[in-house]
């Protein structure tokens, strides 16, 4: 059922530059809970969770969020609703500065307390590292510290793209561990991915399935 | 030897001061623009690009011949009196430098803008935000191109010339000093002035050099 409490993808097309559609007819609801789109690489994940999370503009069909057509808003309205929205790139880019420079970033835009950068830190296994020159990084640290800086402000939308690539085993469990444990607080997570990942069940909302632009199936949890 | 001493340092200096005023004006115009077109990813963004692009080699007599049409008595601008004046010249240079500029920096910005600007605005910021976090990551493709265009405008010859007027202590600059030696038979002057003019050039182009190495280590 529709709420207004979500984002909905109406009936989507998107191509870039005049190519063919790469993403065709697609309709999806995002809720609570962790939505799961799987496919494999060059199915249209990414453009998918960027249409989604407000990134990239459809060629045909709506964005609604929270019972507002998102791209038909004006652009105060659409400021105002990218906020509650974040999204991760697969590889993501970390500002020049520090590691703490970098989680700060989201609350100083918003003008929030900067003491959840500690938080957050801590909680991602970033904490000894907020001095750290982003340079300095692995690719797994900078998966880490883009995590840490997408999950500060609390966002309501939370769009990640390959959330387990460049991780160890050890810091894949604490990601999957703060994904749940989110998801279980009421944020709508969405997860791109074309591995399997070992989501707790009862935090899954739904996995849809990608392929060639196209949804072929969606599996519900709730 | 000490009056030629003299001379030949306020050429260099006033030189450098027009230059570097018709940079600042060039820079003013083109970073708010290069931020326009980079966050525009359309059709008429891209052929104001390629216009800029095909601009960067327009022959500096070309310019500074329309210069001195509009500048002149009879010319639209001609009640401002400029003709014949340093701020001529820097107008001159501006518009000379303003596509390498704007050439420059767009083409910077834009392979900067995914990942820069997609990443500030999911973040939160408004356009606004996001194209300040944009300069700010492109602070040194921005210096470079500045560089680029403040070297430019050090070396040309054909606006200082026509709508300067090479006029001694007022508008002579180096390029014109040489150009005017030269047709003197003074070689040994033109030849010392021409290498004052090479090493600004030169250590402009290795500063800009530098940065490009630092810029792709970073």
């Amino acid at each position: 059922m529709l709420t207004d409490k979500m984002i909905t993808l109406d009936n989507v097309w998107f191509s870039y530059e005049d190519e063919h559609y790469v993403l065709k007819n697609i309709n999806l609801s995002i809720s609570e809970g962790i939505t799961v789109i799987k496919g494999p690489n060059g199915s249209g994940k990414t453009t998918l969770l960027k249409i989604a999370s407000l990134l990239l503009k459809p060629k045909k069909g709506h964005v609604i969020v929270e019972g507002t057509s998102f791209w038909k808003a004006s652009k105060s309205v659409r400021e105002k609703l990218r906020k509650k929205v974040v999204y991760v790139h697969e590889k993501p880019y970390l500002f020049k500065g520090t590691v703490y420079d970098n989680i700060a970033y989201p609350l100083k835009i918003r003008g929030y307390d900067l003491s959840r950068v500690a938080n957050v830190a801590k909680e991602f296994g970033v904490e000894k590292i907020l001095n750290k020159n982003v340079n300095e990084l692995s690719a797994g640290m900078r998966q880490l510290v883009a995590l840490a800086r997408a999950f500060v402000f609390r966002p309501k939308y939370v769009f990640l793209d390959e959330p387990l690539a460049n991780l160890d085993d050890e810091n894949k469990s604490r990601v999957i561990g703060i994904i749940e444990k989110y998801a279980r607080k009421g944020t709508a997570i969405v997860a791109a991915t074309h591995m399997n990942i070992n989501f707790n069940k009862e935090t899954i909302s739904k996995i849809a399935f990608i392929n060639n632009g196209v949804i072929v199936k969606v599996s519900k949890y709730r | 030897m000490e009056g030629l001493y003299q001379e030949v340092l306020a050429i260099t200096l006033r030189t450098l001061w027009i230059s570097s005023t018709a940079t600042i004006l060039a820079i003013s115009w083109s970073i708010p623009l290069s931020l326009i077109l980079t966050s525009f990813k359309n059709k008429i963004s891209i052929f104001i690009q390629d216009f800029f692009n095909a601009l960067i080699s327009l022959p500096t007599v070309v310019l500074g011949l329309a210069l001195y049409l509009t500048l002149s008595k009879s010319g639209p601008l001609g009640f401002l009196g400029l003709l014949y004046t340093p701020l001529a010249i820097s107008i001159g240079q501006s518009i000379l430098i303003t596509p390498i500029l704007v050439s420059m920096i767009t083409s910077g910005f834009q392979k900067l803008r995914d990942e820069v600007w997609e990443t500030a605005i999911t973040l939160g910021a408004s356009e606004f935000q996001a194209s300040i976090a944009l300069l700010r990551e492109g602070t040194l493709l921005l210096i470079r191109a500045i560089l680029a265009g403040f070297n430019r405008a050090l070396g040309e010859l054909g606006v200082a010339l026509i709508v300067g007027g090479n006029i001694k202590g007022f508008t002579r600059v180096l390029t014109t000093t040489i150009a005017l030696e030269l047709t003197k038979g003074n070689f040994e002057l033109a030849i010392y002035l021409g290498l004052i003019l090479l090493t600004l050039s030169t250590t402009i182009t290795i500063a800009i050099r530098s940065l490009g190495i630092r810029g792709a280590y970073r």
